[in-house]
């Protein structure tokens, strides 16, 4: 039988993808590279930004009205709401702070052209990593809602899903759940009971009949469950990391019980030790 | 040996530092709102404000017209009026507003006061724009790309089934006397087996709901709501009514249907 004997992780070289992650998060929204000085410059200009209720695609117009440099959001940022109360401020100071509210990043895509966008994941792609590129990918207040914290060190320091200091964390799971379910039931009754009674007689209620309401309750009947499938994945989805074996087969640990061939792993925890994993019949 | 301790003192240091940056910046923003910002002296500073009935937006903007100061709220919050009358530093009157509409404050660099949404009351939620959904879910499912293509149902079991006819005779035998067997001593082939299984057994559930949700986010500008009523099926049982989401593509071919069930006494 061949030994295959796991070879040492390259610790030098995870350290510093570490530490490169590390300075991605600790450092949001800023260094922001301008290609001339006039539009330096331009970014200076104070800006008065007294708009109350309003959207990104608002504000937007207004700050390129007021310092000469085109500032657009991407496309499907243009509907987010917001209270706007920003006076004399820089431009830039501006751009910053409405980049740093949602955790979006803004840069120069053409001469005199800004434009504001989600940031992009620079993690590496390969499976080991979707969780965090989720994370990534979430808007900041879904992110909050959904309580995921952004982890950014080394996929391969796997935190203990048992671990006593996480039991805080299980518990807001769980409420996590709770108010998604709730969510999700409240948003279905309130839909359900805004609905016109001629869909009661059969006819169809198309979508761009519907009211803003009506629209962004189905929006969250037909998004949210996406949002449950994650938090049913528990520990697994808010730590962005899977079980080790995921990361390294090596990790599992093979067992027969009965005709069930045990496919887990098994970690440290403070009390003991934990297995995870699954099983599969075999003949 | 002496230029590899050059080496790593070279690199230890600046990355102590860029730690300590790190660790600085976060334990900022973790500290309780009484203690926060103690060196943005402009925070100190005491004022008055009193509003009646007023909606988020209206306070902020007297806010920051009375102390001066630059304010930007993410959303809007659910509760919509609130008695607001007080005489203190601006830095209460911040926290205030954070408690009466449940949202957290922090301050930008330039001292921009971001309100951002704890989602502590019922009924709060994250905001929800169809485009922006749309793009949240096109980047999920090509994230949910980079793990392998796994069939519906159970890919897992005939991979495990494979794995197990390929045992070698040693390990048969640790198995079946109840120990234990570590996949690193695993042949390779077999290692591959095992690894794909893991992947399916991780990932196919997942993919499987995205290709049923995915389509419905895109595609929800042209669906329509039908309803059909059901009759109880026992004596007993109320009449059910099923909501029909309908996504057709320009075509009028169907891309989705999603049901939404409710009995009709709910």
């Amino acid at each position: 039988m061949k030994q295959t004997v796991p070879s040492p992780p390259n610790k030098g070289a995870n350290f510093a993808f570490g530490i490169c992650l590390l300075l991605l998060v600790s450092l949001p929204g800023k260094a922001q590279q301008i290609s001339t000085d006039e539009n330096v410059q331009k970014l200076k200009t104070p800006v008065h930004l007294n708009l109350g209720k309003t959207t990104l695609a608002a504000v937007a117009l207004r700050l390129t009205e007021q310092c000469g440099v085109t500032i657009e959001p991407a496309e499907y940022l243009k509907e987010r709401e917001m209270v706007v109360q920003m006076d004399g401020i820089s431009a830039r100071a501006a751009l910053e702070a409405l980049s740093e509210l949602n955790d979006w990043a803004w840069k120069e895509t053409k001469e005199k052209h800004i434009l504001i966008a989600r940031k992009v994941s620079r993690l590496p792609v390969k499976p080991a990593y979707i969780w965090r590129r989720i994370h990534t990918a979430l808007p900041r207040d879904v992110r909050d809602y959904l309580g995921v914290e952004m982890r950014a060190e080394n996929p391969d320091d796997f935190k203990n899903p048992l671990d006593n200091t996480d039991q805080q964390k299980a518990q807001k799971l769980e409420e996590d759940r709770v108010k998604l379910f709730r969510l999700f039931k409240d948003t279905q009754i309130e839909l359900y009971d805004s609905l016109p009674k001629t869909i009661y007689t059969g006819e169809p209620y198309a979508y761009e009949k519907m009211s803003e309401s009506q629209k962004s309750n189905l929006l969250v009947q037909t998004f949210f469950p996406v949002f449950y499938l994650f938090i049913s994945r528990g520990k697994e989805f808010m730590l962005g990391d899977f079980l080790p074996y995921v990361h390294d087969p090596r990790t599992a640990i093979l067992g027969l019980k009965g005709n069930l061939l045990e496919v887990n792993i098994v970690l440290n925890v403070p009390n003991g030790q934990w297995s995870a994993g699954f099983q599969v019949e075999v003949h | 040996m002496s230029n590899n301790i050059w080496t790593i003192h070279r690199l230890f240091l600046p990355t102590c530092l860029i730690v300590l940056l790190g660790l600085c910046s976060r334990s900022m923003s973790q500290q309780s709102t009484s203690t926060k910002y103690p060196d943005r002296h402009f925070l100190d500073a005491a004022f008055e404000m009193s509003l009646q009935h007023a909606t988020m937006p209206q306070i902020v903007q007297k806010l920051s017209e009375t102390a001066h100061l630059s304010i930007l709220v993410d959303g809007e919050p659910n509760r919509n009026l609130a008695n607001f009358k007080f005489k203190a530093p601006a830095r209460d009157l911040l926290d205030r507003l954070g408690e009466t509409f449940d949202y957290d404050w922090t301050l930008t660099r330039a001292n921009v006061v971001l309100f951002r949404k704890r989602f502590t009351v019922r009924g709060e939620r994250p905001q929800t724009h169809l485009k922006e959904m749309q793009q949240l879910m096109k980047d999920i499912v090509a994230t949910f790309d980079l793990a392998p293509r796994v069939a519906p149902g159970d890919a897992v079991s005939p991979m495990i089934q494979q794995l197990a006819q390929t045992f070698t005779p040693e390990q048969r035998a640790i198995l079946n006397d109840g120990n234990k067997l570590s996949a690193g001593a695993l042949l390779p082939d077999q290692l591959s087996l095992l690894n794909s299984a893991i992947l399916a057994n991780t990932f196919s559930e997942l993919e499987e709901k995205l290709g049923h949700y995915a389509p419905l986010v895109s595609g929800l500008e042209s669906s329509y709501l039908v309803v059909k009523e059901q009759a109880g099926v026992a004596q007993t049982s109320s009449p059910r009514r099923d909501y029909i989401l309908v996504v057709r593509d320009k075509n009028k071919r169907l891309l989705s249907h999603y049901f939404l069930t409710r009995l009709v006494n709910d």
